[in-house]
């Protein structure tokens, strides 16, 4: 599969009176994508859209180059491990996959030698004919992928597919990852936590407060919500004495006391720091430490956060 | 790490054809529906009703229908029962889990899984309510008097259409949301079980009193024509209420599918 996997065209979806996603227009072409934001960003929604689970309120989504929600063409094209459970609790992990894998059409026989492999290949062997239920959060989460990585898809949407993993298990769920993008899928994978999606990942779509408030290649991304989300961190003698200094400064956007240390946030580092330097020579405050901040996803949540308030 | 599993890697298959995703659905809810503690219910209940009803035509020969009456009180809202339990797991069983999601991401099975799980649950309900019927026959047969011939076939008819009907009102109630059940039990004690035995309009969107006209507990067959025409105005309701029940389903899991 090339081309455009999956597209949003100005995609809203409310529940009520709240707004969930808001205008969200993208596409996307095979490879991995990481889907980052904070709790309560929309990810869940927004996953749900694009696996065609939910109807947009407003604006269009669309699959392989155009194919419309319900298109027999998609049979078995997508696929999504969702967030929590989302298992048949009664089943056991080789009876869901073979019920799945049979739903798709293959043969009973075919079904079952499938699953067990698939199973097994999740170290799931001595598990398959135990109910769900009995399994343990990591093991629930390893039959949840390997129901997704089962059939070839082209779009596999995983909501935070490495919770509950240990990190071996973590590793194998990455692989899989790459050998399905290799393969020409699409994989969508949500998270909060953030250095997995940054390693994993060759684009980047953060959602905010229901807004996609920045998409594109991982690193064009970083430096884009990390020029707007950069900080100084200054432990100085006197913190108060110097925020006072450059209080009013144009490019401060964020100030911050907090015990010895002075925050300051804005758009351009460099001019706060001719600033800063100006400001220092001026009160004669000594200056112990200068940090800078912003450069991994953990701050532009924060930086965002601030900004959107 | 182990196994012989590579991505991409998968026998050949044919995605199915409308009609065979639905027998196919029907067919895998089947295979989970039958397990021992069901069958066991089923088994237990249809004995249960079936010894009822000849014990009561025994002790009480002198009245013709009380073994009927005694079926009639006991095994319809049996099998009323069976098919709330039936027709509202249809959905929620793997919809409160978010076990649905899977199963509904395939185009086709926004219409083939609610057909096939409606199927295959009309298919258990009526099974139990022949397992009921002909034990009560038997039993009444060896223990009391034998039951009329013509309340028998119109047993077998008119079981599977109750079955259809209810199964089908129930799965749509299914698509409303965790308290499926709950609206379910209201509906069938309130309205269907209840008042509909004293307003007419509501009768008209209830299965029991169509139900019992159907299977001649309510309708007396010497009267010949006029009997004849209410049976069909009975059938002919239980037939819409199952294509409505159905519609709703289908119409409201072209939406948003049922997550957890």
């Amino acid at each position: 599969m090339s081309g455009v996997v999956l597209q949003m065209e100005r995609v809203t979806r409310r529940f009520g009176g709240r707004v969930a996603l808001l205008d969200a227009s993208l596409q996307l072409g095979p490879g991995i994508v990481g889907l980052i934001g904070p709790n309560g960003a929309g990810k869940t929604t927004w996953l749900r859209l694009a696996a065609g689970l939910l109807v947009p309120s407003s604006g269009a989504v669309r699959w392989n180059g155009g194919l419309e929600r319900g298109d027999p063409r998609l049979h078995n094209r997508i696929v999504m491990a969702g967030d929590g459970d989302a298992l048949p609790v009664r089943e056991s992990p080789r009876a869901y996959l073979q019920l799945l894998l049979e739903a798709a059409g293959l043969g009973y026989e075919d079904a079952d030698r499938h699953a067990g492999e698939v199973l097994a290949r999740l170290g799931l062997e001595g598990k398959a004919e135990v109910p769900i239920a009995t399994l343990s959060r990591g093991q629930r989460q390893r039959v949840k992928l390997a129901a997704a990585f089962a059939l070839p898809a082209d779009l596999i949407l995983l909501d935070e597919p490495h919770n509950a993993l240990d990190p071996v298990w973590r590793l194998e769920v990455t692989a899989l990852c790459r050998e399905a993008a290799a393969a020409g899928a699409l994989v969508i994978v949500s998270s909060h936590i953030l250095e997995e999606v940054e390693s994993i990942s060759e684009r980047l779509v953060v959602l905010y407060r229901g807004r996609v408030v920045a998409s594109g290649p991982r690193d064009g991304v970083k430096r884009e919500l990390g020029r707007r989300g950069t900080a100084l961190l200054v432990r100085c003698s006197d913190p108060r004495g110097l925020a006072r200094a450059l209080l009013g400064h144009p490019s401060l956007l964020r100030l911050d006391l907090d015990g010895g240390w002075v925050r300051f946030g804005g758009d351009d580092l460099g001019a706060i720091q001719r600033g800063l330097a100006a400001a220092v020579a001026a009160s004669g405050v000594a200056v112990h430490e200068v940090r800078t901040e912003g450069d991994d996803l953990t701050s532009v949540f924060r930086a965002l956060g601030e900004e959107i308030r | 790490m182990a196994g012989g599993f590579r991505y991409g890697v998968v026998p050949s298959f044919s995605p199915p054809s409308v009609g065979r995703a639905v027998w196919l659905h029907a067919r895998l809810w089947l295979r989970r529906l039958l397990h021992l503690r069901l069958l066991l219910g089923l088994a237990v209940t249809a004995v249960a009703v079936a010894s009822a009803a000849a014990a009561r035509g025994r002790l009480s020969p002198d009245v013709p229908r009380a073994a009927m009456d005694t079926f009639e009180s006991l095994g319809l809202p049996a099998l009323a029962l069976f098919a709330l339990g039936l027709g509202t797991g249809a959905l929620r069983r793997d919809a409160d889990h978010g076990a649905l999601d899977a199963f509904l991401l395939r185009p086709r099975a926004a219409v083939a899984l609610p057909l096939g799980r409606w199927l295959a649950s009309t298919l258990v309900v009526t099974g139990f309510g022949y397992a009921a019927v002909a034990l009560a026959a038997a039993a009444t047969a060896a223990f009391a008097r034998p039951l009329a011939i013509e309340r028998i076939v119109l047993l077998v008819a008119g079981l599977p259409l109750g079955a259809a009907a209810y199964c089908a009102i129930f799965l749509a109630m299914a698509t409303i949301g965790r308290s499926a059940a709950a609206v379910a039990v209201v509906w069938w004690l309130a309205v269907d079980f209840g008042l509909s035995r004293v307003a007419d309009g509501l009768a008209r969107v209830s299965v029991h009193p169509a139900l019992l006209t159907v299977v001649g507990f309510d309708t007396d067959l010497s009267v010949g024509g006029d009997a004849g025409l209410a049976v069909r105005a009975a059938v002919v309701q239980l037939l819409l209420l199952t294509i409505a029940g159905l519609a709703v389903a289908l119409v409201r899991l072209r939406g948003d599918a049922p997550g957890a």
